[in-house]
């Protein structure tokens, strides 16, 4: 046990918490209310890195490049919902085949991101870091762009849930045919949780590959991370995605007080597999019949 | 009722699930301020029928027209603008929801115009609704709930109602309740109702007519009189 | 009347069933692990070539040729390579440099009669079930007579295959223990436990350090080097103060930086290769950690990853130098390489050079002129056995000549690298165990 490094972890859980709430939330919209795993989510997280890659190449600032970013995300998704689910949606394709289907979107899509971009690992330009101090534990101002950035689209969502269009996203996502009964566009509800989800996914894109970079293979990790936190913390639960994300971020971060390094990557699955035993409904979900 | 044009007309609807086909070829009306019941034996295509008058399937064939104006094909946003509701059989109230945001969903199609005052106006005409309002719809009782969803229809001062089997998990005090409701729906507020119904007797009760359907096919109409005058109607099932 | 059962709910996780989640839960697993295979980053050898895509090969393989040979027949080399995944960097270098070699000697019309042919196949950057899988196929389908391999879990993994068909096994980029003294194995990279020793010592006194920390890849190749680090401190009177294992391609070293950071090490010893390099040390800077870093790898790609975190980080590594050909066939080796590929040879790209231009094409003349058939089984094994036990002089671009130890490790010149400006910039020798500053 090394308490000594316990500021560090703690600092370091809510920086990872803080992304994974976001992305929590990306994913967890479009399942609780297409109710599609969406895992091509991690195809749409990895085709906004490449776009912001070119652009960020070309100098664009960094705000610019969230933007297009967050963009090329939107249309990415909107374009997987409307080429892939839409057509399954209609035909009321079982659970297990809208799956597959996502699933196989994801590898042949990084197949093409590989073939077209090659294997190589890209850094995305436009952010200079300064190191900060907080006591024994070192960041920097990248750490608190992730952080910022995180939250303030958490809340944009938040507030736009309050909405109109908020309203009527509750009502498909709480029962879809009474919806269309009352005259509610379920489509147009379908269509707006992929652009806003598939958008965070872009931001969240930036964020990740100015912590690392983007590759082909980039978007399966934190894919995981967002389903995981959404199902831990609460399907249909705003505030269950993002708690369910920070407790993530946390666990495996303090997980490193007692787990050595290379055994941390269970933390994610191992809290999983609790929170399915003990509480399936997500530790936060208001309900326990949902 | 007189002469004047029917508020709601089905002509040859041809209803099919893939390859199956479901309703062949039905035809009815609801004049204004009637109350119609669709009875008929359970699979007998009256729930799909009326779905697809209202827009939430699509028929094969077939016209349906609501005040003179043709409607197949038009989403059901339209509809409820137009001033057509619909209650389905059953999971009928958003059960993670609460009662108030219920009557605002059910207002939702129609935008501004159904607001605060709106659902004021539900809760005064049921108030045992208005007691609950904040407590989440899918904790009310059975009858609560369709109440609640009753009130959601009329939320938005429809002229028709196309209500689906509404005595459906309903103990019998309560059936009455729903059946005189409607008929004071159509009587005094000139509503017109067409009502899916597998509970005949009620349903006779406060129709004016009736249409009987069996396998698919709309095969007997009488008025409401004439349904009571029969002595039994097994041979119609 | 119907008699309805309980309401439909819309909740997915009632939707989909506790059963149907964890079955959820566990696919996911196994695709994060079968994503891991995909992109591991076990050895990787990068060399100081830029890492943008320059994969021009005007000579196509020696397949394509017209006039397949002479009477001697053919040479099959099997090339097992990182052509995909993080250490892709490392398979386009050796493999051009394993290129030129054959097109040259093909050019000059083959050895000893006999024409080289090379198959390439992709292990994926160290993933040892795709390695396995290439090797079968090199063996069985392909007839390779030699296999050039590199990185340590796949070299080590196709080892008692390739040693049990008698066929050569060369490793040029490999550098864990399990290396040593294999059979029908040799390598002609130096390992970590050559290198690592006297970086080590040099650090005690550089940077006047009394406590180290190991960051390495929880594999052979990581946990050989962190054992190196530690054994020599026994004898220096320096202490290893943490040692972090982390798995290959990790990503967020973040706890394990933590941990060393909170330990307060004076130097930071990187026993990872690859991209995680260049993460590990961006994290490290970015989390406060200031103290200097050592290790025994650094590649373009890691630099590119790394930035600015990568000033001051201090590698030992293999020399192989461009700018100082030692002989007129190195020089040739300069410009083919430099024509055909476009950028500058660096030491892997040389020693998958070598391992052909030399290594193979004498071990084929030896058995030919003895009257055997080098594409038998276990011929060329053979005679290797016979020109180590003999203490052969292989020719070698590094130098005059190159020579192999009984164990099957080799001795080469190596030199001490700092990043200064972003670039790579020898400093110091490496010999005689003892870093000479030049």
């Amino acid at each position: 046990m090394s308490l000594n490094a316990l500021p560090q972890l703690l600092l370091n859980g809510f920086f990872a918490g803080s992304f994974y709430a976001m992305m929590a939330l990306s994913w967890g919209l479009i399942f609780s209310t297409a109710k599609i795993f969406h895992f091509a989510h991690a195809l749409v997280f990895t085709v906004a890195a490449y776009g912001a890659w070119m652009v960020a190449s070309q100098g664009m600032p960094i705000v610019g490049t969230f933007i297009v970013a967050a963009a090329v995300g939107a249309l990415a998704g909107l374009a997987i919902d409307r080429g892939i689910y839409r057509p399954l949606r209609r035909r009321n394709a079982l659970q297990l085949n809208v799956f597959l289907a996502s699933l196989g979107v994801l590898l042949a899509g990084e197949a093409v991101i590989q073939f077209v971009f090659g294997v190589q690992a890209r850094s995305i330009q436009g952010f200079t870091l300064s190191p900060l101090r907080l006591g024994r534990a070192g960041f920097t101002t990248l750490e608190i762009l992730v952080v910022v950035v995180s939250w303030v689209v958490i809340g944009a969502v938040v507030l736009f849930m309050r909405t109109r269009q908020g309203t009527a996203i509750r009502a498909v996502e709480s029962n879809p045919e009474l919806s269309r009964a009352m005259g509610i566009n379920d489509e147009k509800v379908y269509r707006n949780v992929f652009l806003v989800g598939s958008a965070m996914a872009g931001v969240g894109a930036v964020l990740f590959s100015l912590q690392e970079t983007a590759s082909p293979t980039m978007g399966i990790e934190p894919l995981i991370a967002a389903f995981i936190g959404a199902f831990v913390g609460g399907i249909g639960s705003i505030g269950g995605a993002i708690l369910g994300g920070l407790l993530l971020g946390m666990m495996e971060n303090l997980g490193g007080i007692f787990l050595p390094g290379h055994l941390q990557v269970i933390v994610a699955f191992l809290l999983l597999f609790i929170v399915l035993l003990v509480r399936p409904v997500g530790l936060f979900a208001r309900d326990t019949k949902a | 009722m007189s002469g004047a044009q029917p508020v709601f007309e089905v002509d040859g609807l041809k209803v099919a699930y893939g390859a199956r086909d479901a309703v062949f070829d039905a035809s009815l009306r609801v004049d204004e301020g009637e109350v119609v019941a669709l009875v008929g034996h359970n699979g007998a295509g009256k729930t799909t029928t009326l779905k697809s008058a209202f827009g939430l399937l699509a028929p094969k064939a077939g016209t349906v027209r609501f005040a003179g104006e043709h409607i197949v094909g038009h989403d059901t946003e339209a509809n409820v603008r137009k001033g057509i509701r619909f209650v389905p059989e059953d999971d009928f109230v958003f059960r993670q929801l609460a009662v108030e945001d219920n009557l605002h969903l059910g207002g939702f199609a129609m935008g501004r115009e159904v607001g605060r005052a709106s659902v004021e106006r539900v809760f005064e005409e049921f108030p045992v609704l208005a007691e609950r309002r904040k407590q989440r719809a899918g904790t009310l009782s059975g009858g609560e709930r369709r109440m609640l969803s009753m009130g959601m229809a009329l939320i938005s001062e429809p002229r028709m109602l196309l209500l689906d089997e509404p005595s459906l998990g309903l103990a019998p005090v309560l059936v009455r309740q729903v059946m005189d409701l409607t008929h004071e729906l159509a009587k005094q507020r000139g509503l017109s109702v067409l009502m899916v119904e597998q509970n005949i007797d009620q349903a006779v009760r406060v129709a004016d007519r009736v249409y009987v359907m069996r396998a698919g096919r709309i095969f007997l109409e009488e008025t409401a009189d004439q349904m009571r005058a029969r002595d039994d109607w097994w041979d119609l099932f | 009347m119907r008699v309805r059962g309980a309401y439909r709910q819309h909740s997915p996780s009632r939707w989909l069933g506790r059963r149907g989640l964890a079955v959820l839960a566990a696919a996911a697993l196994v695709v994060v692990a079968c994503g891991e295979e995909i992109d591991p980053d076990d050895d990787a050898d990068p060399d100081a070539d830029p890492a943008e895509e320059v994969d021009d090969d005007p000579d196509p393989d020696v397949d394509d040729d017209d006039e397949p040979t002479a009477e001697g027949g053919e040479i099959n080399i099997g090339a097992l390579l990182a052509m995909t995944g993080g250490g892709s960097w490392y398979g386009e270098v050796m493999s051009a440099g394993a290129e030129q070699a054959v097109n040259e000697i093909n050019e000059e019309g083959g050895v000893a009669g006999y024409e080289l042919n090379l198959i390439t196949e992709d292990h994926e950057s160290g993933d040892a079930d795709a390695a396995v899988s290439s090797v079968r196929k090199l063996l069985d389908v392909d007839d390779a007579n030699v296999v050039l391999s590199s990185f340590t879990a796949p070299t080590v993994a196709v080892q008692p295959i390739t040693s049990e068909a008698g066929v050569l096994l060369l490793n040029g980029g490999g550098v864990g223990d399990e290396l040593i003294g294999q059979e029908a194995l040799y390598n002609t990279r130096m390992l970590g436990a050559q290198l690592m020793p006297p970086l080590v010592e040099w650090a005690l006194d550089e940077y006047d350090a009394q406590t180290f920390a190991v960051i390495h890849w929880n594999d052979d190749a990581g946990r050989a080097l962190n054992d190196t680090v530690v054994r020599e401190c026994e004898e220096l009177g320096c202490e290893v103060v943490e040692s972090e294992p982390h798995e290959i391609d990790e990503r967020n070293f973040s706890p394990m930086l933590a941990r060393i950071a909170a330990a307060e090490p004076d130097v930071l010893v990187v026993g990872s290769w690859g991209n995680d390099v260049g993460h590990i040390l961006d994290q490290a800077r970015r989390q406060g950690i200031e103290v200097p870093a050592i290790g025994n790898e650094w590649t373009p790609d890691a630099q590119e990853i790394g930035g600015e975190a990568m000033e001051d980080y201090v590698a030992v590594l293999d020399t192989f130098d461009a700018d100082n050909p030692v002989h007129a066939e190195a020089e040739q080796f300069i410009e083919g390489y430099t024509e055909s590929f476009g950028e500058t040879p660096e030491f892997y790209g040389a020693n998958y050079y070598e391992l052909i231009r030399f290594v193979v094409a004498e071990l084929v003349e030896m058995v030919v002129d003895d009257g055997g058939d080098p594409t038998e089984p276990g011929a060329l094994v053979d005679a290797m056995e016979e020109a180590v036990a003999a203490d052969h002089e292989f020719g070698s671009i590094y130098g005059d000549q190159m020579t192999f130890q009984g164990d099957g490790t080799i001795l080469k010149p190596a030199g001490v690298y700092r990043v200064e400006d972003g670039s790579l910039n020898r400093f110091a020798a490496l010999e005689e165990d003892q870093v000479v500053p030049e």
